[in-house]
């Protein structure tokens, strides 16, 4: 890798396995704290939803391409495949804490809502 | 609120394993789709309340994705063009900071960043100085609308 020239420690790691990244990430943080420098990390990965709505599909991405990364590459379905798999949690926790989560969400969502629009401070620092 | 959503669904292993390999006090500057990262840093509540425009905390309520940024915990937002010199300086801080009081900062950044100059002159330098920079790149296929396998070979 092109950071390698200039002697970083570089790693290229699965951006959809958590596991992987945290194992490399925490090996470089590690290193950079001994004060050994700087280091370089390619995460592979996806942004499996595309920004913009209005662009020709097919020239942009397959919607093929989307679904087999959504599908099967999906870092958090495969990350609860693998909880399961090694009984770290089960099926009814893991529905629980998704519940959870979704209802922090809507909260949230909800709580933005109701919340004042901005005041004079919206402004500041905005030129356009 | 209308507009673009760059959104970071698909790539959250990236950000859930790098930040939790950090400690709280360790610094971060992230990309556009900073969502998951800057959700490390500060609740749930007041990101979606800055999402919405609305009043908070988190940068004021300036609003949506070019405002990712909350200094006070130690995590900024990559911020559009006419914002990138602000950036620069922003981020120069960072490592500033980090160095003084020896934390680790992280540097998230797309691999359309691969192709622009500065990423390696910065590099060059981390590298000279030792700086305790980690350059994670969110190789997530595509910069803007172009493959990356359209780019000039071994573009990593």
């Amino acid at each position: 890798m092109r950071a390698g020239a200039f002697g970083l420690e570089a790693a290229s790691v699965d951006g959809q396995d958590v596991r992987a990244v945290h194992a490399a990430a925490s090996k470089l943080v590690a290193r950079a704290r001994s004060g050994a420098g700087p280091a370089f990390l390619l995460c592979n990965t996806i942004a499996t939803t595309a920004s913009r709505r209005d662009i020709n599909r097919e020239y942009y991405r397959s919607k093929a391409e989307e679904q087999t990364w959504k599908t099967d590459r999906d870092p958090i379905a495969n990350f609860k495949k693998w909880l399961l798999a090694q009984q770290i949690a089960d099926a009814a926790a893991l529905d629980r804490m998704q519940a959870e989560l979704e209802s922090e969400m809507q909260k949230a969502v909800d709580f933005a809502i109701a919340a004042p629009t901005g005041s004079g401070e919206v402004n500041e620092d905005v030129y356009a | 609120m209308p507009g673009l959503a760059h959104l970071y669904i698909g790539e959250e292993a990236v950000a859930v394993g790098v930040c939790e390999a950090l400690d709280r006090s360790d610094y971060i500057t992230s990309t556009h789709r900073g969502m998951d990262i800057v959700w490390r840093k500060a609740p749930p509540r007041s990101n979606v309340r800055r999402t919405a425009g609305q009043e908070s905390r988190v940068l004021q309520g300036q609003g949506w994705i070019h405002a990712h940024c909350r200094p006070g915990d130690r995590q900024s937002g990559r911020e559009c063009n006419r914002l990138r010199q602000r950036w620069h300086r922003y981020r120069r801080g960072i490592f500033r900071q980090a160095i003084r009081q020896r934390r680790v900062a992280v540097c998230f950044f797309g691999e359309g960043a691969l192709g622009q100059g500065v990423l390696y002159e910065e590099m060059n330098l981390a590298q000279l100085f030792k700086l305790p920079v980690i350059y994670v790149c969110e190789n997530n296929l595509y910069t803007e609308y172009t493959h990356y396998t359209e780019r000039p070979r071994r573009y990593f």
